[in-house]
């Protein structure tokens, strides 16, 4: 059964700076048995404080709030690519990112080729990959200009590819970090509807957006997220409302 | 013990995607040399031409014929090159996946496997210069060769610690890189690569034999060149084999975590 469980969830980030990089300045302040601590050096931000949720399958939650409040931090975390500085966080099922649609894409390799090899790292088997890549490439209309290296490729063209790939297949677990309306209309309202597709199939959606017009088309849950806490989660009505109210 | 499993388990899944880092590495190889005629072939000529070149200037330093040296000298090399460039690379091992680790929960182990795979497709290339250097001067090979296998597997094995080791520290401190291509040039003129170590004054001998360089090279270039495995070598290459797996994997346990906030 698919479930994400967070509690008390504490993130602190550190942030270096190019001297705290530097061995030198470690070897120095091992040599001077730690007294001159600089903390200025690293600042440590608390990114996500005090998260405690939990969703179960067919739960779709949307995520709003201000730049830096801390969506695409949790999101990150949800995946497994953070982990916590303190707290529990437990998920089961398998997880899905759409958090970059160009990862992993090469633009000597052919559009083709690049389907294949995205495939690969988003954690397909060469079986899956090799059934699925013919439908991709109808998807992506680009017929033969997908045997031409992609750095010939219009930004749109890179992006189509990528869309292909990073919407194919049945996760547990879909994380998407704001990414709608790519390519020109009529591309647009198609990758709009095969992104609804492959959330329809998914178990659990948590998705970051500005849009309330997304969020209330997508999700039935929405969390606001200010300064790295929750300030108010449930019904995506009730909470939008509350929203609306508040800023 | 809990530790113990969960590192167990992310090796065998490591394991069990091996398709991911073989195709990733392959086509980071290829793309390489994409556009070029001989392709990957670049790596054997160019390891091809060092070894000629250094090879005829050596030979007549050291005094010795072309004929004994050049596959003394073509199999040291190509383990060489090996040892360089998991040492240079290992720098970068986790810092040149960057996208892919802030994007995909994959394991680390998987970035290391991607890089020293790359590195034993070059070898592979590099063998052939071996093997034509063997036929050129007419190296006679024996049962011995067979102890070739355990050698470079341990050879593989103390390269996956020594990444983990080095990918971490250089993440997080940016100096260990600079460093590292530093001093690999000079560890290869201090390691018998194109020396050996008879001709060291007897009372300087501790130059190369406390070198683990020397023994890890060794345990892989005797059996090619007929000679029995040395006893000392092995024991040698297992101990830091033992030492440095368990402190890379403890290094790895307490600090993995932390590499996504270094990059």
């Amino acid at each position: 059964m698919t479930f994400i469980n967070l509690n008390n969830v504490h993130l602190d980030f550190p942030i270096y700076n190019a001297q705290s990089f530097s061995l030198r300045h470690s070897l120095v302040k091992a040599a001077t048995g730690g007294i001159m601590k600089r903390k200025k050096d690293v600042i440590t931000v608390s990114a996500l404080k005090n998260i405690t949720f939990s969703l179960q399958c067919g739960d779709r939650l949307g995520l709003i709030g201000h730049n830096g409040s801390g969506k695409t931090t949790l999101l990150k975390l949800l995946a497994g690519i953070y982990t916590p500085t303190a707290g529990k966080i437990q998920t089961k099922g398998k997880i899905s990112t759409l958090f970059d649609i160009l990862l992993g894409s090469q633009d000597d390799m052919t559009g083709f080729e690049n389907l294949y090899l995205s495939s690969i790292t988003r954690g397909k088997s060469i079986v899956e990959t090799k059934r699925s890549l013919k439908e991709m490439a109808n998807f992506t209309e680009l017929g033969d200009y997908l045997h031409v290296p992609m750095r010939t490729y219009s930004s749109g063209m890179k992006l189509r590819v990528g869309f292909a790939v990073a919407t194919e297949g049945t996760p547990d677990i879909l994380l998407i970090d704001e990414i709608f309306g790519t390519g020109d209309q009529n591309f647009v309202e198609k990758s709009s509807q095969r992104l609804k597709d492959l959330i329809n199939r998914s178990g659990i959606l948590v998705f970051s957006s500005h849009s309330k017009e997304l969020l209330r088309q997508l999700c039935n849950k929405v969390m606001i997220l200010e300064h790295g806490e929750i300030k108010a989660m449930g019904e995506t009505e009730e909470i939008l409302s509350f929203y609306d109210a508040n800023h | 013990m809990n530790y113990t499993n969960t590192l167990i388990s992310e090796f065998y899944d490591c394991l069990k995607n091996s398709h991911i880092w073989l195709i990733l590495s392959f086509t980071e190889i290829k793309s390489r040399y994409r556009r070029t005629v001989i392709g990957p072939f670049w790596l054997t000529l160019g390891t091809a031409t060092t070894i000629l070149g250094m090879g005829f200037v050596w030979s007549s330093l050291f005094g010795m014929n072309v004929q004994d040296f050049l596959p003394y000298f073509a199999t040291g090399m190509v383990i060489w090159i090996y040892i360089a460039s998991v040492l240079n690379e290992g720098c970068s091992v986790f810092t040149s996946q960057a996208a892919l680790i802030h994007n995909i929960k994959m394991s680390y182990f998987l970035h290391v496997m991607t890089m020293i795979s790359r590195n034993v497709i070059i070898m592979l290339h590099n063998m052939l210069v071996v093997i034509i250097v063997f036929i050129v001067c007419g190296q006679s090979i024996n049962l011995n060769i067979l102890w070739f296998l355990p050698g470079i597997l341990l050879l593989f094995l103390n390269s996956f610690w020594i990444s983990i080791l080095i990918g971490v520290f250089a993440t997080r401190f940016r100096d260990v890189a600079s460093m590292i291509a530093n001093l690999t040039t000079l560890i290869m003129f201090i390691t018998p690569v194109m020396w050996k170590v008879e001709m060291l004054q007897e009372k300087r001998r501790f130059i190369a034999t406390l070198n683990p360089f020397t023994h890890m090279i060794s345990i892989v270039r005797d059996p090619l060149l007929s000679q029995p495995p040395s006893l000392e070598s092995y024991c040698i290459v297992i101990g830091v084999l033992f030492l440095g797996f368990n402190f890379s994997l403890w290094l790895y346990r307490k600090y993995i975590h932390r590499v996504v906030f270094w990059m």
